[in-house]
């Protein structure tokens, strides 16, 4: 998180300083909030966008992205990819808890494999589209069908995975061109890269290397779905896998 | 948690090494105008016109720490707004006003 501007580095730890102090002064939740796993309150989910305690303050305790107990801040606790209690972390079995006007409602998470999960995008895209169906429950009805709506561009198995973001940068932490992402790595589970992954190889049916696939990865570009990825040549809009980067390059210049 | 002592020692010693860069710039600025400047008397006095070539580049070398100086102190007024923020503002408007102003030095970026 530091760099080499001390006067930038000096600010931020000011202002988490300031928005630490706020949030352990919170006095009472409200019928709908977010809160961690280690009991700490992560915000209301309110429709008024100026309440400090609101989800949606982006200058509040929870909805900052300077402040380390917001979600929206990707080096905190519960808004990093690495985060114990963090809704981002894929691996994290400990992730923030709903409650909708005093009810549970479930595990916001990015785990597919956590009991009772809302998909993080899916609650993301909900807060800040349509916070009057979240308050009633209402959510889109897939992670994919949140990040499509958001016109991200990204790959999609067919079991319904996220297989990573077509975001060209390197350093970008959900791309499968970022080698060390957990889909762009030859290691990772999630990845089309592992040779012996679900999603990678020649053999697996989800693989787009399988020349003989029938049910390969469908590719999102900007929102619209683009086609599928895979070798196989009966597919007539298919994305050769090889080619993915310059592919992605083209469609957006 | 730091206590407001601490803080304005920090801010005293980040003000106190951007002073020590603006200097540096400032130097440096010196430096490659009084090049410049040099060229041009040599231009006139040896009427040889190509010694004011330089001069261009000089002058064209002086828009980086320009820009730099100008960046530096618009940081230091920040930093010497801050704790006037902090203590005179309830918590909440401080912190927004805090943010408010990383965002107009560094944009909206993390």
């Amino acid at each position: 998180m530091a760099s080499n501007d001390k006067t930038k580095d000096l600010l931020k730890e000011l202002l988490a300083n300031l928005y630490l102090q706020q949030a352990q002064g919170t006095p009472s939740t409200g019928p709908s909030y977010l809160i961690a796993q280690d009991k700490q309150f992560l915000g209301r989910v309110t429709e008024n966008a100026y309440d400090p305690d609101s989800l949606l303050n982006r200058y509040g305790p929870y909805g900052s992205r300077y402040s380390q107990t917001s979600i929206f801040n990707t080096y905190s606790p519960y808004g990093s990819p690495y985060g114990q209690f963090s809704l981002r972390n894929r691996y994290s079995t400990q992730p923030p808890k709903l409650f909708l006007n005093g009810r549970f409602s479930g595990n916001v998470s990015e785990n597919q494999y956590v009991p009772h999960r809302i998909p993080a995008e899916s609650f993301l895209y909900a807060l800040h589209h349509n916070i009057g169906g979240l308050l009633r429950g209402n959510f889109v009805e897939s992670e994919a069908t949140a990040r499509a709506l958001q016109r991200e561009s990204f790959l999609l198995a067919n079991d319904g995975t996220y297989l990573g973001s077509l975001d060209t940068s390197p350093y970008s932490t959900d791309s499968v061109f970022n080698q060390f992402s957990p889909y762009g790595s030859m290691y990772s589970p999630t990845s089309i890269f592992n040779t012996y992954g679900p999603y990678g190889g020649q053999f697996s049916q989800l693989s787009p290397f399988n020349p003989y696939s029938s049910r390969p990865p469908e590719v999102y570009l900007n929102g619209k779905r683009a086609g599928h990825l895979t070798v196989n040549a009966a597919f007539s809009d298919r994305v050769d896998p090889n080619r993915l980067r310059e592919w992605v390059d083209q469609m957006n210049r | 948690m730091p206590t407001t002592g601490e803080i304005l020692l920090r801010i005293d010693g980040v003000l106190k090494e951007n002073r020590r860069i603006e200097n540096v710039y400032i130097i440096f600025t010196i430096a490659l105008f009084v090049c410049g400047i040099a060229c041009i008397v040599m231009a006139l006095v040896t009427e040889k016109f190509a010694w004011s070539a330089p001069s261009v580049v000089t002058t064209t070398l002086l828009y980086k720490p320009l820009q730099e100086i100008k960046e530096l102190r618009r940081k230091n007024i920040a930093l010497a707004t801050a704790p006037i923020l902090i203590t005179l503002l309830p918590r909440q408007k401080a912190a927004e006003e805090i943010q408010k102003l990383l965002q107009a030095l560094y944009g909206d970026v993390q």
